[in-house]
């Protein structure tokens, strides 16, 4: 008799673990999974996540980028509970996008694009995790910044928030079209392009007036060019092809081909993109206000380069 | 015989010192101008093979006489980056990353894989398949060009 109703105890409590193992699974259906990829892709989230450098597992981060306030070495997003976000809910993960804090309630560094991830709608946030949730777990603790003094108190990023960031998803313009709508989205959320080729100020918080004009001090000391439609120092020389084209294979209108940032960029990111999102990020490029930039010069098509 | 001594010791000096100076760059401003007309000549060749692959224009015929072009040029490159020519090193315009004499077995096998995938092209081209060779364009364009320059070279201007 007992042993029945352990038995039965024994079965139920195998049916509870059941039923908790299956959760993720039942959560994330194929379809999600397949947008969450996408959009993996677009937000070119394995460049920062992954030491490509050190033949790093994909996603657990530990890649170093050096920037003006210090070296950060970008976190494990992998589903392992102890090191990487496994125990994050959706709730915890749509937080740390739109408003850069993480489950504990700590700030993160703005070296995490979340100042562009803000803009993604909710939905495509949870596609996203769903598709992180459903790859390899990785078990690799965490790095140290080496943040110089002092930008490391993580205190001071509150009011940086309060000066420098605005949350929300980006609202569309029913004046414009469906396509350069996609190409704002692409841009503006999901590529996070002006993370790089906006100019920052002094506090690191991008200028906005100057979006998208690039900068001589981009990361890692690089020099990152205009790409507002500026005839002489941006991409305004630029036919819609050569955009496209730069995206889909990194060739310049020169014949040169991207390297540094860009080259992992368009390795990662924008040449696995569909043929209409790179028209849709072309379009929206070239219907910008054009600023002069002649301390970050784009190639100008026809030009001999160096 | 301390002549003889003195003589082996100049010559050993003499050698030592050519050897040194065929290592480290001669002329750095002579070797920057080389590589970048080498570069451009490069750009110029895969901005004509683009032509075919976009427009149509030419022949499969000049695709593969540039892939091997490419193909053989490509064995230049290491020799193209002398020590003490990099962008640091202050002897003028360059975007030579330390990265190439930090790394000079990953450089060397970028510009090998340079030649590994132009001569895929190569092979495509005498095909005659467009849609293939596209594909090993592409592949050249961004894993050999791009995939040096990612880890090599700096952005300028």
């Amino acid at each position: 008799m007992a042993k029945t109703r352990r038995r039965i105890l024994g079965g139920f409590a195998a049916l509870f673990l059941a039923m908790l193992s299956a959760q993720p699974t039942v959560a994330a259906d194929p379809a999600q999974l397949e947008r969450g990829a996408y959009l993996f892709i677009a937000a070119d989230c394995q460049a920062c996540h992954t030491d490509v450098k050190n033949k790093g597992a994909l996603l657990a981060g530990g890649r170093a980028l050096k920037t003006p306030f210090g070296t950060f070495y970008s976190p494990n997003i992998t589903p392992d509970p102890e090191t990487g976000i496994g125990n994050w809910s959706d709730e915890d993960f749509i937080r740390a996008l739109r408003e850069g804090v993480s489950p504990e309630g700590d700030y993160f560094f703005p070296v995490f694009p979340y100042p562009s991830y803000t803009r993604m709608t909710d939905q495509d946030m949870r596609d996203l995790k769903a598709y992180l949730f459903s790859l390899p777990p990785v078990k690799q603790a965490n790095k140290e910044h080496e943040v110089d003094f002092p930008f490391g108190w993580r205190f001071t990023l509150g009011p940086w928030q309060w000066m420098n960031f605005t949350s929300g998803p980006l609202p569309p313009d029913p004046s414009k079209s469906e396509t350069w709508n996609r190409g704002a989205y692409l841009v503006q959320a999901l590529g996070h392009c002006g993370e790089c080729h906006t100019p920052r100020g002094w506090l690191g918080g991008t200028d906005d007036d100057y979006a998208l004009s690039g900068t001589p001090d981009g990361p890692e000391g690089q020099k990152v060019p205009n790409i507002t439609p500026d005839k002489e120092t941006g991409v305004g020389g630029w036919e819609k092809a050569d955009i496209v084209r730069v995206l889909r294979t990194g060739m310049l209108p020169d014949g040169d081909y991207a390297g540094d940032g860009m080259g992992e960029t368009v390795d990662f990111s924008t040449s696995k993109l569909t043929d209409a999102d790179r028209d849709a990020i072309a379009e929206y490029l070239l219907s910008l206000p054009p600023i002069e930039n002649p301390d970050a010069k784009a190639t100008r098509p026809g030009s001999a380069w160096e | 015989m301390k002549t003889r001594f003195i003589v082996t010791i100049g010559l050993a000096v003499l050698l030592s010192g050519g050897l040194a100076l065929q290592v480290v760059a001669q002329d750095p401003a002579a070797t920057l101008k080389k590589r970048q007309d080498f570069m451009k000549e490069y750009g110029g060749y895969m901005k004509a093979i683009n032509e075919f692959v976009e427009k149509g224009n030419g022949t499969a015929d000049d695709v593969k006489a540039k892939a091997a072009e490419i193909k053989e040029d490509s064995e230049e490159i290491p020799g193209l980056f002398p020590a003490g020519t990099s962008m640091d090193d202050g002897v003028g315009k360059t975007a030579a990353k330390k990265e190439i004499w930090d790394k000079p077995d990953d450089f060397k096998a970028a510009a090998e894989n340079v030649g590994k995938l132009a001569a895929k092209l190569e092979e495509a081209a005498a095909g005659g398949d467009k849609q293939q060779i596209a594909d090993a364009f592409a592949d050249l364009g961004k894993n050999g060009c791009g995939g040096c320059h990612q880890t090599f070279r700096a952005k300028l201007n």
